[in-house]
């Protein structure tokens, strides 16, 4: 297989920002300041649009001149135009393809939804993937508390919706950082944007348990609002709901701030698909298609 | 994409044109665009830090945290750094901006 030229300054870049964040963090008031906020770009500059369109200013700001900056997107951008027009065929096609209720997809129906969410985002998306189907790929989903990311970490330390609370156990596979000096960006992206499945339901969970937890910790996985296309590329951080509770999935306060689903009952229909990302290139968060 | 209150003092059309010319998937491309706006931000923090005397830090982070697109930010730095810092902000991201040139052609 040819050498990955990307890929490789992408470790470079990777140890470059690391060094810059470990540069700060010697910093005593930066370290106690960056314990509650971030150190991401990506965070601030959607802080900054909140802030900004809060206060009825982003036009006016966008307006002005900014010499010598050429537009630098953070995600995959496209033009207006086709944004709308992917999202609406997605939105579209998804009604007529999928069940309005909680549901498992297979066969046809299951080829049409990965053609139409595959092509349309870019993302390799698959309802069955390396032989694992979840129950349900279509279910309702319930807005999760934030889970403890390393030994520890405490609700303070998240920096954004702290108001939903952090679950008093871990996570079913765990922390996501074995200690502090090991949460990393990744770590801190898998606990932003984490799922939770019912993978305690599987047929075979309690006989293949060992090798399915390996497998089923931590993958990605794209969930999709049917209603307004939203998406966001997550990882599994937990196990459950449980069955009496009538949802099939969770997801982090920020992945169902995204979906706008964190309004009201805090609960939604969701598309649950697995990502098909061998090579591990699909970054983690909301998906710009 | 959402205004940084130092986006005017970085150059980055260099680093875009040689991002949009390798061959690899665009999702490839747009982690490393990623990095690279998180390395902007970390370095230029980092260096303000290092010339900002010690007692201001507490109120520069916090208004970066508060307000990130203020272009009082430079004000600020102006009052406590001296006039010259947009320049010194622009060197140090032209530092940067050849470290990451030299990231992706290696």
């Amino acid at each position: 297989m040819p050498e990955n030229n990307l890929q490789n300054s992408i470790a470079k870049l990777e140890k470059r920002s690391a060094s810059f964040r470990n540069k700060i963090l010697k910093n005593p008031a930066a370290k106690k300041f960056f314990a509650k906020s971030t150190l991401l770009a990506y965070d601030l500059r959607q802080k900054s649009g909140r802030i900004l369109a809060g206060a009825g200013l982003v036009g006016s700001l966008m307006a002005m001149p900014m010499p010598q900056t050429p537009s630098f997107p953070t995600e995959i951008s496209e033009p207006v135009k086709s944004v709308l027009s992917n999202k609406q065929k997605i939105l579209g096609n998804l009604q007529e393809i999928i069940p309005h209720q909680p549901a498992k997809i297979t066969g046809d129906q299951a080829l049409k939804v990965e053609k139409l969410i595959s092509e349309n985002t870019n993302i390799p998306v698959k309802v069955e993937l390396d032989g694992q189907s979840l129950n349900h790929t279509i279910g309702y989903t319930g807005f999760e508390q934030h889970l403890k990311r390393y030994p520890g970490d405490t609700l303070a330390e998240h920096d954004e919706i702290q108001e939903a609370g952090m679950a008093p156990g871990l996570g079913a596979f765990g922390y996501f950082a074995k200690d502090s000096r090991d949460f990393s960006t990744k770590t801190y992206l898998q606990e932003k944007y984490y799922c939770v499945v019912q993978t305690l339901y599987l047929e075979n969970w309690n006989k293949d348990y060992r090798q399915l937890k390996d497998w089923y910790s931590f993958r990605k996985m794209l969930v999709v609002n049917p209603v307004n296309g939203n998406a966001v590329v997550c990882v599994i951080g937990d196990a459950g709901p449980a069955e009496w509770t009538g949802k099939q999935f969770g997801a982090s306060p920020e992945t169902m701030e995204y979906l706008d689903l964190n309004k009201g009952p805090r609960k939604g229909l969701i598309l649950m698909l697995f990502v098909d990302d061998p090579e591990n290139k699909i970054p983690l968060g909301p998906v710009n298609y | 994409m959402q205004p940084l209150f130092f986006d005017h003092l970085v150059i980055k059309t260099e680093i875009i044109e040689l991002i949009s010319k390798k061959p690899e998937p665009e999702n490839q491309k747009g982690k490393a665009l990623q990095l690279i706006d998180d390395i902007f931000y970390q370095g230029i923090v980092a260096h303000i830090l290092e010339k900002l005397n010690p007692k201001h830090h507490d109120t520069f982070l916090n208004q970066v945290h508060e307000r990130p697109y203020d272009p009082e930010l430079i004000s600020y730095l102006k009052e406590h750094i001296g006039p010259d810092i947009e320049d010194d902000i622009r060197k140090a991201a032209n530092k940067i901006v050849k470290q990451i040139l030299k990231d992706l052609s290696d």
